[in-house]
């Protein structure tokens, strides 16, 4: 049994006109613990929808998704998420963002300030602590959100385009420190892109996505160890970029003819 | 070399304190209030109007000193403080809780939305008549009459900005843990803060002025029937008197809120960069 099996999954949703609109559908799935794995695809191919769901924000309407085994219901905390814009608390201070969680599962005030301490400072961030996110750059935001999913110790990660927002350079250090993070603890990630070079670089395995309805195209492994050179990853993505093109160029013409 | 440090100098030479900067631009701000000061004293000192309609402000500021030396004008202004913060505090608890309610509960919204978008638009104002018929002529009709004109806009920002909480917010903190029952009071309130203090800030200086007008129609003490009551004995020094001590109170309160905002938002983008 997989740690992480999606089961011929559809999702769609009840249209302004009243008539449903399939979102994703036969997504079937299986991810093992530890694994890092990437979903690639056309802007609208159903990306987000599949991590809300393995998240239990949203219901599947068909299908089933389950965590070692057991059918996702709600949200909890087993399942880290961090959204496209971060979404943290802008009230509560960086300390405040990351310790929510700690206080909220009941942690003793002494043991939580020194948890969310080391989560601060593993994604960089000591010295922030009582700083609120309207004052820090997007990418320091981001760490925030990284920190707070970490410090309760999730099982599976969700990741939602997290460096969508961020600048070149910004993007290139937190992919290189999210290796690294990674590598050290061996969480299983579930990774939300629209870079494949972002995908191949981080991923052990990239789940290609065609839209309307969004389904699974192709699973790609990329085989790449730590040590990958810069030209094997180049190439990589350039082979995946092959595959999405024609899927990106099919799902612009769909908007331009719906517009 | 040279050059530097003379480029360096001038602005070396003017950096000024913040402290005495911010004075200097009040200064400047208050620059048309005393054109129209010095105005009305020239106007008429010149003879140009009648004195019984528009007294000298000099002649105003005497009074105005008289009566604060002597403990008249504080007196009342305490009076119309506590009639209008009465109120004022009796609506901000229940405009808070109607307009939390109405975000939690579909029922109590729809009892309540239509009744608040009707008393929106009118002069609530208009009602006092009938307060008084209820409640006589002290004090509790004058508290009432605040609290129900400063209820409305309350519970609409507190609705509003309960109901515009951002789903991704609200989700993060049910994948922390937070169950959904207590994602209102831990999540949807504190995010609604802005819009809440918002509509208490401009529920604020209408308490204010609900306040002075129901006791210019109700009489009593405060700074309405101060006015009042000295344009009834043609004593027009003592009504701009009135007038000056309502600008002057009206004034702290708005001082008072916005230093309140700026420590309860530290947070906000906005608050911390005012
Ligand atoms: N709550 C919703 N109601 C209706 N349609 C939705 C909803 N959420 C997403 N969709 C639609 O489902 C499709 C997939 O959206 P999404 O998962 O956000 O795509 P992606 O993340 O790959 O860009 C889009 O066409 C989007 O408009
Ligand atoms: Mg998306």
């Amino acid at each position: 049994m997989a740690f992480l099996e999606i089961q011929d999954v559809r999702k769609s949703y009840v249209t302004g006109q009243g008539e449903p609109f399939i979102a994703v559908d036969g997504i079937d799935l299986t991810i093992e613990q530890g694994e890092f794995i990437s979903l690639v695809g056309p802007s609208g191919c159903g990306k987000s929808t599949l991590l809300h769901m393995i998240g239990g924000f949203v219901p599947c309407t068909e299908g089933a998704i389950r965590v070692d085994g057991v059918a996702v219901q709600q949200p909890g905390p087993d399942r880290g998420i961090v959204f496209q814009h971060f979404a943290l608390f802008p009230w509560k201070t960086v300390r405040g963002n990351v310790e929510y969680g700690l206080v909220e599962r009941g942690m003793p005030r002494a043991e939580r300030r020194q948890t969310a301490q080391r989560f601060i400072d593993m994604v960089g961030l000591s010295g922030f602590e009582d700083s609120f996110p309207s004052r820090l750059s997007g990418g320091m935001q981001q760490r925030v959100a990284i920190a707070r999913m970490l410090a309760c110790e999730p099982s599976i990660l969700l990741m939602d385009e997290p460096f969508g927002a961020l600048d070149a350079q910004t993007r290139k250090i937190m992919q290189e420190e999210l290796r690294a993070l990674w590598h050290q603890f061996g969480k299983t990630v579930v990774f939300v892109t629209h870079d494949v070079r972002e995908a191949v670089f981080l991923s052990q395995r990239v789940v290609v996505m065609s839209t309307r309805p969004g389904r699974i195209k192709a699973i790609v492994e990329t085989g790449l160890g730590p040590g990958a050179s810069r030209a094997l990853i180049d190439e990589k993505a350039d082979k995946l970029w092959d595959m999405l093109r024609d899927e990106v160029v099919r799902a612009m013409a769909a908007e331009r003819s719906k517009a | 070399m040279d050059r530097a440090v003379n480029v360096a100098a001038p602005g070396q030479a003017f950096k000024v304190p913040p402290a005495v900067f911010a004075l200097l631009r009040t200064a400047e701000r208050s620059i048309p209030v005393l054109i129209l000061l010095a105005a009305w004293e020239a106007v008429t000192r010149a003879g140009m109007v009648q004195l019984f309609l528009l007294p000298p402000l000099s002649q105003v500021l005497v009074r105005f000193y008289a009566d604060t030396i002597d403990g008249t004008i504080p007196h009342h202004i305490i009076e119309t403080s506590v009639t209008a913060l009465s109120g004022y505090f009796l609506a901000a608890a229940a405009g808070v809780i109607i307009g939390a309610a109405m975000a939690i509960s579909r029922p109590i919204r729809y009892m309540v939305e239509p009744l608040v978008s009707l008393a929106f638009p009118i002069p609530k104002i208009s009602f006092m008549p009938i307060f008084i018929l209820w409640f006589g002529l002290d004090t509790l009709p004058k508290v009432l009459m605040v609290a129900f004109n400063c209820v409305i806009p309350i519970t609409s920002a507190t609705y509003l900005g309960a109901r515009s909480i951002d789903k991704y917010i609200l989700w993060s903190a049910r994948s922390l843990g937070t169950q959904p029952g207590r994602l209102f009071w831990k999540i949807v309130m504190p995010a609604a803060a802005p819009q809440v203090i918002s509509g208490l800030q401009i529920a604020l200086p209408q308490a204010l002025i609900i306040g002075i007008v129901t006791e210019m129609l109700t009489g009593g003490d405060g700074l309405g029937s101060y006015m009042i009551r000295a344009v009834r004995f043609s004593d027009s020094e003592t009504a701009f008197a009135g007038i000056l001590a309502m600008l002057v109170t009206g004034l702290v309160y708005m001082q008072i809120a916005t230093v309140i905002r700026r420590r309860v938002l530290r947070w906000h983008a906005e608050a911390a960069a005012g």
